[in-house]
């Protein structure tokens, strides 16, 4: 689930631009909004997983977004 | 004079509104912070987090040595401003995201320089915005505003009073007002005031530079 090379070609950008590598420093200096804890990268789904939080933050057009409101919960 | 209220929503709306036509409109009147900002952080170096990044007009203005983050609340935004990644070949910006100034996601004393480039009238919180920016920056690292401080009299004054009833419209506040900057440094200690600055002739527009002391206690503390 967490991969940070492969790309999927369905999720390879919506308006034809390159994907964007989501950087290993990055997944290692961002912190989940609501628990603090760190993030996994689902490249498949093309989001921020916060296991303990249970939420997945979307990435749309290689941007992360970091905003609780507009993440996704988990199925347990 | 207090600063006029801003919601969340007015400046997403307003932003999303803005976002096609802001450089036509904006770029130029603004040149000179960006520029500043962009000298200033190009001779330090580092890490650096730009606070609102907006369409990334100063993106360009960094040299290779600067490694930039940038976050904006509104993502029509970020979209122009990945693209001016993409048409000038920017490798030295490292990631955009969609955040809240007010609420960061990176742990303490993650950067070497954060930058706020025409920020403070546009987030709902000035001084929520100012203690986070503090709080992500390294011990000894700068932050770099640049603003419209209102006038405190005279007609722009009330040029101003009339145009902040319309800031909700607007997505910012025409009537900062500078006690909100020093209001914050009166209860942060632990921040050193550097340097206010005109920007331009008319004094439309301020830097500020503001550093987070670096005390040895917090240094000894950090990983």
């Amino acid at each position: 689930m967490v991969d940070d090379e492969a790309q999927s070609p369905e999720n390879a950008g919506r308006r034809g631009h390159e994907p964007s590598r989501i950087d290993r420093r990055l997944l290692e200096i961002l912190v989940c909004p609501l628990t603090k804890n760190t993030l996994e990268y689902d490249s498949a789904r093309q989001e921020l997983v916060s296991l303990s939080a249970r939420l997945a933050y979307p990435i749309r057009d290689g941007i992360p977004i970091m905003l609780p409101d507009e993440a996704r919960v988990l199925e347990y | 004079m207090t600063a006029p209220v801003l919601s969340h929503a007015d400046v997403n709306d307003a932003y999303s509104r803005w976002a096609p036509i802001y450089d036509a409109v904006f770029a130029w009147v603004m040149r000179p912070g960006r520029v500043a900002t962009a000298a200033l952080v190009n001779q330090t170096g580092g890490r650096v987090l730009d606070v609102g990044v907006g369409t990334g007009l100063e993106l360009p203005m960094f040299e290779p040595h600067v490694k930039v983050t940038g976050i904006d609340l509104c993502e029509p935004m970020l979209d122009i401003a990945r693209r001016r990644i993409e048409s000038h070949r920017l490798s030295n910006v490292e990631e955009l995201l969609v955040m809240d100034a007010m609420d960061l996601k990176f742990p303490d004393a993650s950067f070497d320089a954060v930058i706020g480039p025409y920020l403070l009238t546009v987030v709902p919180e000035p001084e929520r915005t100012l203690d986070e920016m503090a709080r992500v920056v390294k011990p000894g690292g700068e932050i770099i505003l640049s603003n419209h401080i209102g006038a405190e009299s005279g007609p722009v004054a009330v040029f101003e009073s009339w145009l902040g009833k319309r800031s909700a419209a607007l997505g910012w506040r025409p009537q900062f007002p500078w006690s909100t900057v020093t209001n914050w440094l009166a209860r942060r200690p632990d921040i050193e005031f550097i340097e206010r600055r005109p920007l331009d002739r008319v004094g439309l527009f301020t830097l500020i530079r503001l550093k987070r002391k670096a005390s040895p206690q917090s240094e000894a503390l950090l990983p």
